[in-house]
């Protein structure tokens, strides 16, 4: 079927289409959404509304920016989207890039979503007792994870 | 709104097409009170504030988007790296 998103006319297949039973807090009468990427704008993807054309959210996969990202997965949401022991499901978490500095990204890792690629329902949970806040300035993560990681292999060397 | 008075210990009920919602007034502590709260699987409950500030933070990152600037912001990132 065919949609207007934010990015234009998109036929989207019915069994591509995302449902989130709650909306998205913000947008709990938008339902249907379809997740879009393109090589472009890789690793960002796109959340986009199939009933408001001008909502849509730039979204990326967590461990992207940091590896270690970790959290228990609510009950909730284990019963909204029926998650069972082998259910594969998708993290994805909110960015927001301010158009005037876009470098100044920032991730909601306190509230990300998830999806049963089952059955394509999603939720946007929002962690309890997390770490975790809803701005993390991606930069400085990534310059972190770098560090980290080269601590890390400066360690091993002195092992050896 | 409904505003009803109720003491420690005390209940409300919501009756709801997916079952009941209870809500029990547990404690009460100076200007804090501590209720439980039983509700069908599915419901979703939140403190009001942290839906608020996911709400915004939602409606923030709608409002930046720009598919243009992160295919320029990826451009950019892609050419340091060569």
């Amino acid at each position: 079927m065919k949609y207007k998103t934010k990015i234009g006319e998109l036929d989207v297949p019915d069994e591509e289409v995302l449902f989130f039973p709650f909306g998205i807090p913000g947008f709990d009468r938008l339902k249907k959404y379809a997740l879009f990427s393109v090589p472009d704008s890789h690793p960002v993807q796109w959340l986009l509304s199939l009933e408001e054309e001008k909502v849509s959210f730039p979204l990326i996969d967590p461990w992207s920016i940091r590896s270690d990202y970790a959290f228990e997965l609510p009950k909730i949401a284990v019963e909204v989207l029926g998650i069972e022991e082998k259910t594969q499901i998708m993290v994805l978490c909110i960015l927001r890039i301010p158009q005037s500095n876009p470098q100044g990204m920032t991730v909601n890792f306190l509230a990300p979503l998830i999806i049963n690629l089952q059955n394509l329902m999603g939720v946007q949970i929002v962690l309890e007792n997390s770490p975790y806040s809803i701005r993390h300035n991606v930069a400085e993560e990534v310059v972190n994870q770098q560090k980290e990681k080269e601590k890390g292999e400066a360690d091993a060397g002195t092992e050896s | 709104m409904l505003v009803l008075n109720r003491k420690e210990e005390e209940e409300l009920i919501i009756e709801t097409p997916e079952g009941p919602v209870v809500i029990r007034l547990l404690n009460i502590d100076g200007k804090s009170v501590k209720l439980g709260i039983e509700a069908p699987k599915k419901y979703l409950i939140l403190r009001k504030e942290l839906y608020d500030r996911i709400y915004q933070e939602n409606v923030e990152s709608m409002n930046e988007v720009s598919m243009d600037v992160v295919k320029q912001l990826m451009k950019k990132k892609g050419s340091k790296d060569e």
